[in-house]
Protein backbone atom coordinates (compact mmCIF):
# COMPACT_ATOMS: atom_id res chain seq x y z
CA UNK A 1 0.00 0.00 0.00
CA UNK A 2 2.67 2.17 1.42
CA UNK A 3 4.84 1.65 -2.12
CA UNK A 4 1.55 2.40 -4.27
CA UNK A 5 1.52 5.44 -2.72
CA UNK A 6 4.88 6.49 -3.03
CA UNK A 7 5.02 5.24 -6.26
CA UNK A 8 1.87 7.10 -7.50
CA UNK A 9 3.12 10.86 -5.22
CA UNK A 10 6.14 10.03 -7.60
CA UNK A 11 4.38 9.90 -10.99
CA UNK A 12 1.86 12.93 -10.09
CA UNK A 13 5.11 15.02 -9.22
CA UNK A 14 7.20 14.16 -12.29
CA UNK A 15 3.79 14.96 -14.52
CA UNK A 16 3.54 18.24 -12.27
CA UNK A 17 7.29 19.33 -13.32
CA UNK A 18 7.02 18.36 -16.73
CA UNK A 19 3.95 20.72 -16.73
CA UNK A 20 5.94 23.59 -14.95
CA UNK A 21 8.64 22.95 -17.30
CA UNK A 22 5.86 23.49 -19.92
CA UNK A 23 5.06 27.22 -18.85
CA UNK A 24 9.02 28.29 -19.87
CA UNK A 25 7.58 27.16 -23.22
CA UNK A 26 6.47 30.35 -25.46
CA UNK A 27 3.15 30.96 -24.72
CA UNK A 28 1.24 32.81 -27.32
CA UNK A 29 0.42 36.79 -27.59
CA UNK A 30 -3.39 37.58 -26.53
CA UNK A 31 -5.31 35.99 -29.55
CA UNK A 32 -6.54 37.89 -32.67
CA UNK A 33 -9.61 36.97 -33.03
CA UNK A 34 -9.42 36.34 -36.52
CA UNK A 35 -12.61 37.88 -38.16
CA UNK A 36 -14.31 39.99 -36.16
CA UNK A 37 -18.35 40.07 -36.14
CA UNK A 38 -20.42 42.96 -34.96
CA UNK A 39 -23.68 44.30 -35.53
CA UNK A 40 -27.10 45.34 -33.84
CA UNK A 41 -30.90 44.40 -34.20
CA UNK A 42 -33.18 47.23 -33.23
CA UNK A 43 -37.04 47.56 -32.87
CA UNK A 44 -39.55 50.83 -31.29
CA UNK A 45 -43.39 51.62 -31.07
CA UNK A 46 -44.22 55.12 -31.99
CA UNK A 47 -46.95 56.64 -30.63
CA UNK A 48 -47.79 59.64 -32.55
CA UNK A 49 -49.50 62.37 -30.17
CA UNK A 50 -51.98 63.15 -33.01
CA UNK A 51 -52.85 59.69 -33.25
CA UNK A 52 -51.80 59.74 -37.19
CA UNK A 53 -50.60 56.85 -38.48
CA UNK A 54 -48.52 58.67 -41.17
CA UNK A 55 -45.19 59.84 -40.16
CA UNK A 56 -46.08 63.42 -38.94
CA UNK A 57 -42.02 64.01 -38.37
CA UNK A 58 -40.80 62.79 -41.30
CA UNK A 59 -37.25 62.23 -40.33
CA UNK A 60 -35.57 59.21 -40.72
CA UNK A 61 -36.13 55.78 -39.40
CA UNK A 62 -38.71 55.74 -36.18
CA UNK A 63 -41.53 56.72 -38.43
CA UNK A 64 -44.41 53.78 -38.29
CA UNK A 65 -46.50 55.83 -35.64
CA UNK A 66 -48.36 53.42 -33.41
CA UNK A 67 -46.92 50.23 -34.28
CA UNK A 68 -44.09 47.83 -32.94
CA UNK A 69 -42.10 47.92 -35.58
CA UNK A 70 -38.26 46.75 -36.76
CA UNK A 71 -35.70 48.68 -37.55
CA UNK A 72 -32.97 46.31 -39.21
CA UNK A 73 -30.58 43.69 -38.69
CA UNK A 74 -27.01 44.82 -39.33
CA UNK A 75 -24.12 42.09 -39.40
CA UNK A 76 -20.71 42.98 -40.32
CA UNK A 77 -17.67 41.31 -40.54
CA UNK A 78 -14.03 43.07 -40.22
CA UNK A 79 -10.43 41.60 -40.93
CA UNK A 80 -7.07 43.22 -40.70
CA UNK A 81 -4.07 41.37 -41.11
CA UNK A 82 -0.85 43.60 -41.30
CA UNK A 83 -1.73 46.24 -43.24
CA UNK A 84 -4.53 45.21 -45.21
CA UNK A 85 -8.18 45.72 -43.88
CA UNK A 86 -11.63 45.02 -45.43
CA UNK A 87 -15.01 45.81 -43.80
CA UNK A 88 -18.73 44.41 -44.97
CA UNK A 89 -21.47 45.23 -43.48
CA UNK A 90 -25.03 44.12 -44.18
CA UNK A 91 -28.02 45.31 -43.33
CA UNK A 92 -31.55 43.70 -43.70
CA UNK A 93 -34.77 45.81 -42.60
CA UNK A 94 -36.58 49.16 -42.93
CA UNK A 95 -33.81 51.03 -41.43
CA UNK A 96 -31.34 49.62 -43.83
CA UNK A 97 -33.33 49.70 -46.81
CA UNK A 98 -35.85 51.70 -48.56
CA UNK A 99 -35.86 53.96 -45.15
CA UNK A 100 -31.82 54.35 -45.86
CA UNK A 101 -31.82 54.83 -49.43
CA UNK A 102 -34.33 54.79 -52.29
CA UNK A 103 -35.37 51.69 -53.18
CA UNK A 104 -33.31 50.76 -56.21
CA UNK A 105 -34.75 49.15 -59.33
CA UNK A 106 -33.10 45.75 -58.26
CA UNK A 107 -35.25 45.63 -55.23
CA UNK A 108 -32.35 44.60 -53.28
CA UNK A 109 -34.04 42.82 -50.05
CA UNK A 110 -30.61 44.27 -47.96
CA UNK A 111 -28.59 47.17 -47.94
CA UNK A 112 -24.92 47.47 -48.00
CA UNK A 113 -23.66 49.72 -45.30
CA UNK A 114 -19.94 49.39 -45.76
CA UNK A 115 -18.11 47.27 -48.18
CA UNK A 116 -14.41 48.17 -48.60
CA UNK A 117 -10.94 47.76 -48.51
CA UNK A 118 -8.30 49.56 -46.84
CA UNK A 119 -4.20 50.00 -46.57
CA UNK A 120 -1.95 51.45 -44.72
CA UNK A 121 0.62 52.70 -47.19
CA UNK A 122 2.47 54.04 -43.90
CA UNK A 123 2.56 54.26 -40.39
CA UNK A 124 0.55 57.41 -41.11
CA UNK A 125 -1.06 57.42 -44.65
CA UNK A 126 -3.83 55.09 -45.15
CA UNK A 127 -5.75 54.47 -48.67
CA UNK A 128 -9.94 53.38 -48.50
CA UNK A 129 -11.28 52.22 -51.00
CA UNK A 130 -15.01 51.20 -51.51
CA UNK A 131 -18.80 52.22 -50.77
CA UNK A 132 -18.63 53.86 -47.01
CA UNK A 133 -20.54 55.46 -44.76
CA UNK A 134 -20.08 58.95 -45.11
CA UNK A 135 -17.56 60.88 -43.47
CA UNK A 136 -20.24 63.16 -42.97
CA UNK A 137 -22.69 64.43 -39.70
CA UNK A 138 -22.97 63.65 -36.43
CA UNK A 139 -25.67 60.80 -36.36
CA UNK A 140 -25.35 57.51 -38.41
CA UNK A 141 -28.00 54.52 -39.50
CA UNK A 142 -27.00 52.13 -37.08
CA UNK A 143 -28.77 52.64 -34.13
CA UNK A 144 -25.95 51.30 -31.62
CA UNK A 145 -23.69 54.44 -32.82
CA UNK A 146 -26.50 57.33 -32.04
CA UNK A 147 -28.08 58.40 -28.71
CA UNK A 148 -31.12 58.98 -29.90
CA UNK A 149 -33.39 56.85 -31.90
CA UNK A 150 -34.82 59.09 -34.23
CA UNK A 151 -33.01 61.45 -36.34
CA UNK A 152 -31.92 64.93 -36.46
CA UNK A 153 -33.27 66.59 -39.73
CA UNK A 154 -29.36 67.38 -41.11
CA UNK A 155 -28.77 64.04 -40.52
CA UNK A 156 -31.94 62.62 -42.84
CA UNK A 157 -31.06 65.28 -45.56
CA UNK A 158 -27.07 64.74 -45.57
CA UNK A 159 -25.63 61.29 -47.25
CA UNK A 160 -26.32 58.20 -45.73
CA UNK A 161 -22.47 56.59 -47.45
CA UNK A 162 -20.20 57.79 -50.43
CA UNK A 163 -18.48 55.62 -52.93
CA UNK A 164 -15.23 56.34 -53.67
CA UNK A 165 -11.71 56.32 -52.86
CA UNK A 166 -9.84 57.90 -50.25
CA UNK A 167 -6.63 58.98 -48.40
CA UNK A 168 -6.00 59.92 -44.81
CA UNK A 169 -2.83 61.37 -43.20
CA UNK A 170 -2.13 61.30 -39.82
CA UNK A 171 -0.21 63.81 -37.99
CA UNK A 172 -0.70 62.74 -35.00
CA UNK A 173 -3.28 61.26 -32.78
CA UNK A 174 -4.63 65.08 -32.85
CA UNK A 175 -5.09 66.20 -36.36
CA UNK A 176 -5.47 64.03 -39.19
CA UNK A 177 -6.40 65.05 -43.18
CA UNK A 178 -8.35 63.05 -45.65
CA UNK A 179 -9.15 63.72 -49.25
CA UNK A 180 -10.80 61.57 -51.38
CA UNK A 181 -12.74 61.45 -54.81
CA UNK A 182 -16.35 59.71 -54.60
CA UNK A 183 -19.30 59.02 -57.20
CA UNK A 184 -21.03 61.66 -58.76
CA UNK A 185 -24.25 60.75 -56.35
CA UNK A 186 -24.89 60.27 -52.85
CA UNK A 187 -26.02 56.91 -51.58
CA UNK A 188 -25.57 54.88 -54.64
CA UNK A 189 -23.47 51.85 -55.45
CA UNK A 190 -22.63 52.90 -58.63
CA UNK A 191 -22.30 56.43 -60.00
CA UNK A 192 -24.79 57.73 -62.95
CA UNK A 193 -22.13 58.89 -64.97
CA UNK A 194 -18.75 59.80 -63.16
CA UNK A 195 -16.51 60.08 -60.12
CA UNK A 196 -16.88 63.52 -59.48
CA UNK A 197 -17.59 64.57 -55.98
CA UNK A 198 -14.47 65.32 -54.16
CA UNK A 199 -14.53 64.94 -49.93
CA UNK A 200 -11.94 66.20 -47.18
CA UNK A 201 -12.00 66.00 -43.72
CA UNK A 202 -10.05 67.80 -41.19
CA UNK A 203 -9.68 66.11 -37.56
CA UNK A 204 -8.67 68.11 -34.72
CA UNK A 205 -8.48 66.77 -31.26
CA UNK A 206 -7.37 69.91 -29.39
CA UNK A 207 -7.71 68.32 -25.96
CA UNK A 208 -7.78 65.20 -24.48
CA UNK A 209 -11.94 63.96 -25.08
CA UNK A 210 -12.60 66.95 -27.83
CA UNK A 211 -12.83 65.71 -31.13
CA UNK A 212 -13.54 68.27 -34.43
CA UNK A 213 -14.36 67.04 -37.89
CA UNK A 214 -14.57 69.84 -40.39
CA UNK A 215 -15.69 68.03 -43.42
CA UNK A 216 -16.29 69.12 -47.12
CA UNK A 217 -18.39 67.37 -49.74
CA UNK A 218 -18.82 68.87 -53.42
CA UNK A 219 -19.91 67.75 -56.46
CA UNK A 220 -21.73 69.45 -60.10
CA UNK A 221 -24.05 66.21 -59.30
CA UNK A 222 -24.39 66.66 -55.81
CA UNK A 223 -24.02 69.69 -54.14
CA UNK A 224 -22.32 70.86 -52.07
CA UNK A 225 -21.95 70.05 -47.84
CA UNK A 226 -20.07 71.72 -45.46
CA UNK A 227 -20.15 70.37 -41.60
CA UNK A 228 -18.96 70.82 -38.60
CA UNK A 229 -19.20 67.67 -36.23
CA UNK A 230 -17.43 67.98 -32.34
CA UNK A 231 -18.11 65.90 -29.23
CA UNK A 232 -16.46 66.88 -26.25
CA UNK A 233 -16.12 64.60 -23.26
CA UNK A 234 -16.20 67.44 -20.59
CA UNK A 235 -15.83 65.15 -17.59
CA UNK A 236 -16.49 61.70 -17.10
CA UNK A 237 -20.55 61.94 -16.67
CA UNK A 238 -21.05 64.90 -18.97
CA UNK A 239 -20.50 65.02 -22.64
CA UNK A 240 -21.63 67.82 -25.64
CA UNK A 241 -21.79 67.71 -29.00
CA UNK A 242 -22.76 70.09 -31.93
CA UNK A 243 -23.64 69.56 -35.53
CA UNK A 244 -23.76 72.23 -37.99
CA UNK A 245 -23.78 72.28 -41.68
CA UNK A 246 -25.10 74.20 -44.68
CA UNK A 247 -25.94 72.29 -47.76
CA UNK A 248 -26.98 73.91 -51.63
CA UNK A 249 -28.05 71.83 -54.47
CA UNK A 250 -26.61 71.71 -57.51
CA UNK A 251 -27.82 73.93 -60.59
CA UNK A 252 -29.48 76.71 -57.56
CA UNK A 253 -31.73 74.32 -56.69
CA UNK A 254 -32.44 75.21 -53.24
CA UNK A 255 -30.50 73.83 -49.84
CA UNK A 256 -30.51 73.92 -46.02
CA UNK A 257 -28.93 74.88 -42.90
CA UNK A 258 -28.81 73.97 -39.32
CA UNK A 259 -27.23 73.36 -35.89
CA UNK A 260 -27.76 71.11 -33.71
CA UNK A 261 -26.96 70.38 -29.66
CA UNK A 262 -26.35 67.00 -28.04
CA UNK A 263 -25.75 67.69 -24.10
CA UNK A 264 -25.29 64.35 -22.21
CA UNK A 265 -25.29 63.40 -18.88
CA UNK A 266 -24.43 60.01 -17.47
CA UNK A 267 -26.34 59.27 -14.40
CA UNK A 268 -24.44 55.89 -13.75
CA UNK A 269 -22.22 53.39 -15.92
CA UNK A 270 -26.05 51.87 -17.20
CA UNK A 271 -28.72 55.29 -17.55
CA UNK A 272 -27.78 58.37 -19.80
CA UNK A 273 -29.96 61.35 -20.51
CA UNK A 274 -29.52 63.76 -23.67
CA UNK A 275 -31.55 66.06 -25.57
CA UNK A 276 -31.12 67.14 -29.00
CA UNK A 277 -32.10 70.38 -29.50
CA UNK A 278 -32.14 71.51 -33.50
CA UNK A 279 -32.82 74.44 -35.71
CA UNK A 280 -33.17 73.65 -39.17
CA UNK A 281 -34.03 75.88 -42.31
CA UNK A 282 -35.25 75.33 -45.56
CA UNK A 283 -32.73 78.45 -46.59
CA UNK A 284 -34.09 79.27 -49.95
CA UNK A 285 -36.93 80.77 -51.00
CA UNK A 286 -37.42 78.17 -54.00
CA UNK A 287 -36.53 74.90 -54.70
CA UNK A 288 -37.87 71.62 -53.12
CA UNK A 289 -38.68 70.72 -49.21
CA UNK A 290 -36.28 69.06 -46.74
CA UNK A 291 -38.33 66.53 -44.30
CA UNK A 292 -41.45 68.36 -45.26
CA UNK A 293 -40.14 71.77 -44.61
CA UNK A 294 -40.98 73.90 -47.34
CA UNK A 295 -38.67 76.56 -48.89
CA UNK A 296 -38.32 79.62 -46.50
CA UNK A 297 -39.50 77.71 -43.40
CA UNK A 298 -37.51 76.68 -40.69
CA UNK A 299 -38.28 74.05 -38.15
CA UNK A 300 -37.17 73.89 -33.99
CA UNK A 301 -37.01 70.43 -32.43
CA UNK A 302 -36.22 69.46 -29.35
CA UNK A 303 -35.89 65.37 -28.52
CA UNK A 304 -35.20 64.36 -24.92
CA UNK A 305 -33.95 60.69 -24.95
CA UNK A 306 -32.85 58.33 -22.34
CA UNK A 307 -30.47 55.36 -22.72
CA UNK A 308 -30.25 52.79 -19.77
CA UNK A 309 -28.19 49.87 -20.79
CA UNK A 310 -28.61 46.30 -19.67
CA UNK A 311 -25.81 44.39 -20.75
CA UNK A 312 -26.01 44.20 -24.65
CA UNK A 313 -29.12 45.55 -24.61
CA UNK A 314 -30.52 49.72 -24.65
CA UNK A 315 -33.48 50.96 -24.18
CA UNK A 316 -34.20 53.97 -25.53
CA UNK A 317 -37.29 55.91 -24.68
CA UNK A 318 -37.48 59.30 -26.03
CA UNK A 319 -40.47 62.29 -26.71
CA UNK A 320 -39.86 64.84 -29.39
CA UNK A 321 -41.64 67.99 -29.83
CA UNK A 322 -41.17 69.62 -33.33
CA UNK A 323 -42.26 73.21 -33.78
CA UNK A 324 -42.37 74.73 -37.33
CA UNK A 325 -42.42 78.77 -38.25
CA UNK A 326 -43.43 80.07 -41.67
CA UNK A 327 -45.47 76.78 -42.68
CA UNK A 328 -48.06 73.94 -41.42
CA UNK A 329 -46.00 70.93 -42.10
CA UNK A 330 -47.47 68.51 -39.89
CA UNK A 331 -50.97 67.41 -39.26
CA UNK A 332 -53.50 67.43 -35.98
CA UNK A 333 -55.75 65.01 -35.74
CA UNK A 334 -58.61 66.16 -37.20
CA UNK A 335 -56.66 66.35 -40.09
CA UNK A 336 -56.00 69.78 -40.24
CA UNK A 337 -52.61 71.37 -41.04
CA UNK A 338 -50.52 72.60 -37.71
CA UNK A 339 -47.09 74.17 -37.06
CA UNK A 340 -46.13 71.78 -34.55
CA UNK A 341 -45.97 67.47 -33.72
CA UNK A 342 -45.23 65.34 -31.13
CA UNK A 343 -44.41 61.42 -30.54
CA UNK A 344 -43.07 58.92 -27.78
CA UNK A 345 -40.51 56.40 -28.61
CA UNK A 346 -39.86 52.90 -26.90
CA UNK A 347 -36.86 51.57 -28.60
CA UNK A 348 -34.53 48.75 -27.87
CA UNK A 349 -31.38 48.04 -29.74
CA UNK A 350 -29.05 45.51 -28.83
CA UNK A 351 -25.33 45.43 -30.37
CA UNK A 352 -22.29 43.05 -30.34
CA UNK B 1 8.02 7.28 6.96
CA UNK B 2 6.36 10.43 8.04
CA UNK B 3 9.15 12.51 6.90
CA UNK B 4 9.15 11.33 3.71
CA UNK B 5 5.15 12.16 3.31
CA UNK B 6 5.75 15.37 4.21
CA UNK B 7 8.87 15.81 1.93
CA UNK B 8 7.06 14.82 -0.87
CA UNK B 9 4.09 17.02 -0.15
CA UNK B 10 6.38 19.39 -0.11
CA UNK B 11 7.84 18.81 -3.29
CA UNK B 12 4.40 19.07 -4.44
CA UNK B 13 3.58 22.52 -3.56
CA UNK B 14 6.36 24.16 -4.38
CA UNK B 15 6.22 22.26 -8.01
CA UNK B 16 2.34 23.54 -8.19
CA UNK B 17 3.80 26.82 -7.14
CA UNK B 18 6.25 27.30 -10.04
CA UNK B 19 3.47 26.25 -12.17
CA UNK B 20 1.67 29.24 -11.46
CA UNK B 21 0.69 32.10 -14.36
CA UNK B 22 2.93 35.18 -13.89
CA UNK B 23 0.30 37.96 -12.28
CA UNK B 24 0.75 41.37 -12.31
CA UNK B 25 2.31 43.22 -9.00
CA UNK B 26 2.06 46.29 -7.64
CA UNK B 27 5.12 48.86 -7.55
CA UNK B 28 6.59 51.26 -5.48
CA UNK B 29 3.54 53.45 -6.34
CA UNK B 30 0.93 51.16 -5.51
CA UNK B 31 -0.27 51.01 -8.83
CA UNK B 32 -0.25 47.30 -11.07
CA UNK B 33 2.49 46.89 -13.25
CA UNK B 34 3.82 43.55 -15.14
CA UNK B 35 7.58 43.32 -13.16
CA UNK B 36 9.86 40.19 -14.27
CA UNK B 37 13.91 40.17 -13.65
CA UNK B 38 16.19 37.18 -15.34
CA UNK B 39 19.31 36.45 -15.23
CA UNK B 40 21.78 36.46 -18.61
CA UNK B 41 25.25 35.73 -19.05
CA UNK B 42 27.21 38.60 -18.03
CA UNK B 43 27.36 40.93 -21.35
CA UNK B 44 28.41 44.79 -21.75
CA UNK B 45 25.80 46.70 -21.26
CA UNK B 46 25.86 49.05 -24.16
CA UNK B 47 25.88 45.94 -26.62
CA UNK B 48 22.74 45.07 -24.06
CA UNK B 49 20.86 48.09 -24.79
CA UNK B 50 21.13 47.99 -28.52
CA UNK B 51 20.11 44.34 -28.92
CA UNK B 52 16.97 45.25 -26.55
CA UNK B 53 16.52 47.87 -28.92
CA UNK B 54 16.94 45.88 -32.18
CA UNK B 55 14.52 43.38 -30.77
CA UNK B 56 11.56 45.95 -30.25
CA UNK B 57 11.99 47.12 -33.74
CA UNK B 58 12.12 43.30 -35.08
CA UNK B 59 9.06 42.11 -33.03
CA UNK B 60 7.29 44.99 -31.94
CA UNK B 61 7.79 48.07 -34.41
CA UNK B 62 4.25 49.59 -32.62
CA UNK B 63 6.03 49.81 -29.38
CA UNK B 64 8.35 53.03 -29.64
CA UNK B 65 11.47 54.19 -28.06
CA UNK B 66 10.64 57.24 -26.16
CA UNK B 67 12.60 60.60 -27.40
CA UNK B 68 14.52 61.04 -23.66
CA UNK B 69 16.15 58.01 -22.60
CA UNK B 70 17.77 58.10 -19.38
CA UNK B 71 21.03 59.14 -19.19
CA UNK B 72 22.21 56.09 -16.94
CA UNK B 73 22.47 54.19 -20.92
CA UNK B 74 21.77 51.23 -19.02
CA UNK B 75 17.98 50.93 -19.31
CA UNK B 76 15.41 51.16 -22.78
CA UNK B 77 12.07 53.45 -22.59
CA UNK B 78 8.99 52.74 -24.86
CA UNK B 79 5.31 53.36 -25.08
CA UNK B 80 3.04 51.29 -26.24
CA UNK B 81 -0.36 49.78 -27.01
CA UNK B 82 -2.63 46.36 -26.72
CA UNK B 83 -5.38 45.42 -27.65
CA UNK B 84 -7.54 43.51 -25.91
CA UNK B 85 -10.25 41.38 -26.85
CA UNK B 86 -13.63 40.25 -25.39
CA UNK B 87 -15.31 36.61 -25.59
CA UNK B 88 -17.76 36.25 -27.99
CA UNK B 89 -20.21 33.48 -28.75
CA UNK B 90 -18.17 33.28 -32.05
CA UNK B 91 -15.09 34.75 -32.11
CA UNK B 92 -13.63 37.61 -30.05
CA UNK B 93 -14.16 41.65 -31.06
CA UNK B 94 -11.50 44.14 -30.14
CA UNK B 95 -12.81 45.83 -26.55
CA UNK B 96 -10.26 48.03 -25.42
CA UNK B 97 -6.79 49.29 -25.50
CA UNK B 98 -4.07 49.42 -23.11
CA UNK B 99 -1.68 51.99 -23.22
CA UNK B 100 1.40 50.98 -21.06
CA UNK B 101 5.45 52.75 -20.75
CA UNK B 102 7.83 49.70 -21.02
CA UNK B 103 10.96 49.63 -19.39
CA UNK B 104 13.83 46.80 -20.17
CA UNK B 105 16.55 47.86 -17.64
CA UNK B 106 19.83 46.00 -17.23
CA UNK B 107 22.40 45.68 -14.75
CA UNK B 108 25.05 43.56 -14.02
CA UNK B 109 24.31 39.58 -15.07
CA UNK B 110 20.74 40.46 -15.39
CA UNK B 111 17.81 42.19 -16.70
CA UNK B 112 14.26 43.43 -15.78
CA UNK B 113 11.20 44.24 -17.91
CA UNK B 114 8.58 46.24 -16.49
CA UNK B 115 5.26 47.62 -18.06
CA UNK B 116 3.92 50.19 -15.93
CA UNK B 117 1.91 53.54 -16.13
CA UNK B 118 -1.24 50.81 -17.50
CA UNK B 119 -3.95 53.09 -18.96
CA UNK B 120 -7.34 51.34 -20.62
CA UNK B 121 -8.84 53.32 -23.21
CA UNK B 122 -12.84 51.54 -24.19
CA UNK B 123 -13.38 51.20 -27.79
CA UNK B 124 -16.66 51.62 -29.52
CA UNK B 125 -17.60 50.47 -32.94
CA UNK B 126 -17.35 54.18 -35.53
CA UNK B 127 -19.48 54.03 -38.33
CA UNK B 128 -17.05 52.85 -41.31
CA UNK B 129 -17.38 49.04 -38.25
CA UNK B 130 -14.06 49.91 -37.04
CA UNK B 131 -13.27 49.97 -33.33
CA UNK B 132 -11.95 53.15 -32.10
CA UNK B 133 -11.02 54.17 -28.72
CA UNK B 134 -14.23 56.69 -27.00
CA UNK B 135 -12.77 60.38 -26.54
CA UNK B 136 -11.92 61.45 -23.63
CA UNK B 137 -12.50 58.34 -21.64
CA UNK B 138 -9.69 56.13 -19.88
CA UNK B 139 -9.30 54.26 -16.65
CA UNK B 140 -5.78 53.15 -15.00
CA UNK B 141 -6.10 49.13 -14.38
CA UNK B 142 -6.74 49.76 -10.68
CA UNK B 143 -10.38 52.20 -11.93
CA UNK B 144 -10.92 49.59 -14.30
CA UNK B 145 -11.64 46.49 -11.87
CA UNK B 146 -14.10 48.59 -10.50
CA UNK B 147 -16.17 49.73 -13.71
CA UNK B 148 -15.98 46.06 -15.31
CA UNK B 149 -17.15 42.40 -14.64
CA UNK B 150 -14.40 40.84 -12.52
CA UNK B 151 -14.90 38.13 -15.33
CA UNK B 152 -14.10 40.85 -17.87
CA UNK B 153 -11.47 42.00 -15.45
CA UNK B 154 -9.39 38.62 -15.49
CA UNK B 155 -10.18 38.41 -19.20
CA UNK B 156 -8.09 41.66 -19.68
CA UNK B 157 -5.39 40.68 -17.04
CA UNK B 158 -5.24 37.52 -18.40
CA UNK B 159 -4.35 38.98 -21.73
CA UNK B 160 -2.05 41.73 -20.31
CA UNK B 161 0.09 38.99 -18.34
CA UNK B 162 0.23 36.87 -21.27
CA UNK B 163 1.75 39.48 -24.01
CA UNK B 164 4.40 40.88 -21.39
CA UNK B 165 5.28 37.01 -20.71
CA UNK B 166 5.64 36.16 -24.36
CA UNK B 167 7.23 39.78 -24.96
CA UNK B 168 9.86 38.70 -21.73
CA UNK B 169 10.33 35.15 -23.12
CA UNK B 170 11.15 35.94 -26.70
CA UNK B 171 13.39 38.87 -25.13
CA UNK B 172 15.43 36.07 -23.55
CA UNK B 173 15.59 33.89 -26.88
CA UNK B 174 17.03 37.08 -28.29
CA UNK B 175 19.46 38.41 -26.01
CA UNK B 176 20.60 34.84 -25.47
CA UNK B 177 21.65 33.67 -28.70
CA UNK B 178 24.76 34.01 -30.66
CA UNK B 179 23.43 35.98 -33.37
CA UNK B 180 22.09 38.92 -31.17
CA UNK B 181 25.36 38.46 -29.00
CA UNK B 182 27.41 40.59 -32.07
CA UNK B 183 24.82 43.28 -32.12
CA UNK B 184 26.86 45.94 -32.26
CA UNK B 185 26.70 48.68 -29.08
CA UNK B 186 25.08 51.77 -29.46
CA UNK B 187 27.13 54.52 -30.29
CA UNK B 188 29.50 56.23 -27.78
CA UNK B 189 29.28 55.36 -24.07
CA UNK B 190 27.15 57.36 -21.79
CA UNK B 191 28.18 59.20 -19.08
CA UNK B 192 26.35 60.75 -16.18
CA UNK B 193 28.03 64.25 -15.27
CA UNK B 194 26.23 64.09 -12.14
CA UNK B 195 28.39 61.76 -10.04
CA UNK B 196 32.50 63.15 -10.87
Amino acid sequence: MKKTFLLSVALSSLLLTAKAQDTTKVTPVPADPGLTFFGSVDTYYKLDFAGRKNANIQTSFANEANSVSIGMIDLGVKKKYNKALFVGELSFGPRGQYQSIPNSADGNSFHIQNLYVGYDLTDKLNVTAGYMATFVGYEIIAPSGNFNYSTSYLFTNGPFQNAGLKFTYAFSDKLSLMAGIFNDNWNVYESSKEVSTFGGQLMVSPVKGWNAYLNVLSGKMSGTELDLTTAYQITDKFKMGINAATYSAPNDGGGFSGVALYPQYAISSAVALGLRGEYFKNKTATGGSYSAIPPGSSVKAFTFTANIKAGGLTFIPEVRLDNASKSMPYVKSNGMPTKSASQFVLAAVYAF
Amino acid sequence: MKKLYTILIALLLSISSYAQKNTLTTGDDGKLMYYHVSNMPAADTSRSLAAAKAFLKKYYPDIKPTKDQPINGSSLNAKGKLTLYSKGLIAGQEDGLLQFDLTIAFKEAKYRVMATNLIYLPLQRNRFGLFTPVPGISYTLEELSKKVKDTQYENYTRQITTFFGYLDQQLFRYLTNTETKQAKPLGTKRISTKDW
